[in-house]
């Protein structure tokens, strides 16, 4: 069904056209969910609640973005509120990120090789959780999700200059843990 | 090429913008300068790793489930909260609620004028509302398609209301007290098709006794909901009161104020603005209000401290609170 009439439903309360409509973005908003929380249950739990806060507001989306840029905004925003709250929170280990959202290990991996790529990914998820969530979510929204700088100002809420400026200064955080890593990533990339 | 330059180029090696000279030049400097080298190899590194994580990851199916059913929980409610919002039906209810003596209204096809309780059809409804005197409405399950039953509070005393699955509302009636009421004279009794026909003859019961609509009672009849409604909702209003305070960190601030209205069972959306402030939207139960303003209030940098404004104890309100720079 096409989607502007799964919208219109969606906004008479038809939850049965909301879960259509959105099951073509939820893997997306996991996707952002999990690299901004750090882990699965949280990832999950802000999946969720960001479900809930494009229902309770889609009556109110008059298209003046795309409805995946209006979606995913309200997902970074959940993520946003979800992590200022649990500041305090201890980290969680990162085994459970290694698993989801990377592409498939080549077969042909010798164990050590294997071993290798998964302390090598599991390091960089560790970076990026360490960048303080302004950052983040500027990077996981460029580097990873691959949205562009206009439409992830749009989604964060402001401008292109403040999102330039927070994907310089979170890669050059990233690269320097890298580069202090580097007997490791030399092994992995050559 | 400078280090400096060097470093300037970093982000456009990353988004594969660089040109083949400005490439060579790279590499180049890379060639002496072991640190410059080091910078490139990780920016090489981060945007190879990056090109691993994948834009769209599986979700768990027991997540994809709970999702779901949440929101269709949500459906649920939201469609009994909307009733007492609708314009028709509050302007009825409001109606009635100043009456002197309360007129119910039935609305429905084949409702037996005996105290019979279950209608005969399952979209057949009964509406009640609030007499001048305060007694309050309770429900009764009386549908055939087993309903979910929530509670409205309404000036201390609850009324229940039934969501009829089939209708797709939610009606706040008791019939069984109606019956009685009726019986002893204090209540009319009136039996309409459907729900034009009710509204009709409330506003014909209107007219032959006119009526002094007190502005009092009329937030009485908006307390009708189960929680706050969200912003989303209240947002078609305009904010009861505003409070404008500076801070330190606007970001931080607005945080902390998200945190406290779900700490005081209401709902907030912080929206950026030009110059650094921010707009926060907040739902509260009124009961909450001043305890949360003053809460807000200690977040205030400035000098001399902000006056709170007053906020009715009713129902649920919308405030507006402008969070600005410290000078």
């Amino acid at each position: 069904m096409e989607e502007s009439l799964l919208i219109q439903r969606a906004s008479e309360g038809d939850a049965a056209a909301f879960n259509t409509l959105l099951g073509q973005h939820e893997r997306r908003m996991y996707a952002v969910a999990l690299r901004m929380c750090g882990n699965p249950e949280d990832a999950q739990d802000c999946l969720q609640e960001a479900m809930l806060r494009v229902y309770r507001a889609i009556s109110g989306f008059k298209g003046q973005s795309s409805f995946g840029t209006w979606v995913y905004r309200i997902t970074m925003n959940t993520c946003l509120d979800e992590l200022r709250k649990r500041k305090n929170r201890p980290n969680t280990s990162l085994d459970g990120l290694v698993d989801a959202g990377w592409s498939p290990a080549d077969e042909g991996d010798t164990p050590e090789r294997h071993a290798l790529r998964v302390e090598v990914r599991a390091s960089l998820q560790g970076f990026i959780r360490e960048l303080p969530e302004d950052m983040r979510a500027a990077i996981v929204l460029r580097d990873i999700q691959g949205y562009a700088y206009e439409e992830i100002a749009q989604m964060l809420d402001t401008n292109v200059g403040t999102i330039k400026s927070r994907i310089s200064r979170g890669r050059e955080k990233l690269r320097e843990k890298i580069a202090g890593k580097s007997e490791l990533f030399d092994k992995y990339r050559v | 090429m400078t280090c400096e330059e060097l470093n300037g180029l970093l982000d456009r090696l990353m988004d594969g913008e660089l040109t083949e000279d400005e490439r060579r030049a790279l590499d180049a400097h890379g060639a002496e300068c072991p640190e410059c080298a080091g910078q490139i190899r990780a920016t090489l590194q981060m945007k190879a790793l990056f090109e691993e994580m994948e834009p769209e990851v599986d979700v768990p199916l027991a997540a994809q489930a709970s999702w779901r059913s949440a929101v269709r929980e949500e459906a649920q409610k939201s469609k009994a909260a909307q009733v007492p919002q609708k314009a028709d039906r509050r302007r009825l209810i409001r109606w009635i609620g100043s009456a002197a003596a309360a007129v119910v209204v039935l609305v429905g096809v084949g409702l037996a004028l005996n105290g019979s309780l279950s209608p005969r059809k399952a979209n057949d409804t009964v509406m009640l509302a609030e007499t001048a005197g305060g007694a309050a409405a309770k429900s009764v399950a009386a549908s055939e398609a087993a309903p979910e039953v929530g509670m409205i509070e309404t000036d201390g005393e609850s009324a229940a209301y039934e969501t009829n699955a089939v209708q797709e509302e939610s009606v706040a009636f008791e019939a069984e007290a109606a019956y009685e009421a009726n019986a002893a004279g204090e209540m009319e009794l009136f039996e309409a098709e459907d729900f034009d026909a009710a509204e009709d003859m409330g506003e014909k019961a209107v007219a032959a006794e006119p009526l002094e609509v007190a502005e009092e009672e009329a937030p009485m009849m908006m307390a009708m909901e189960s929680a706050p409604a969200t912003c989303g909702a209240l947002a078609q209003q305009a904010p009861a009161c505003e409070l404008s305070i500076r801070v330190k960190d606007v970001d931080d601030a607005c945080g902390v104020i998200v945190d406290l209205a779900e700490e005081f069972e209401g709902s907030a959306d912080v929206q950026s603005v030009e110059g650094g402030s921010a707009n926060v939207y907040v739902a509260l139960y009124g009961r909450n209000a001043a305890d949360f303003l003053k809460a807000v209030a200690k977040l205030d940098a400035s000098e001399g401290g902000v006056d709170l404004p007053a906020v009715s104890e009713e129902g649920s309100l919308l405030m507006l609170l402008v969070v600005g720079p410290a000078e």
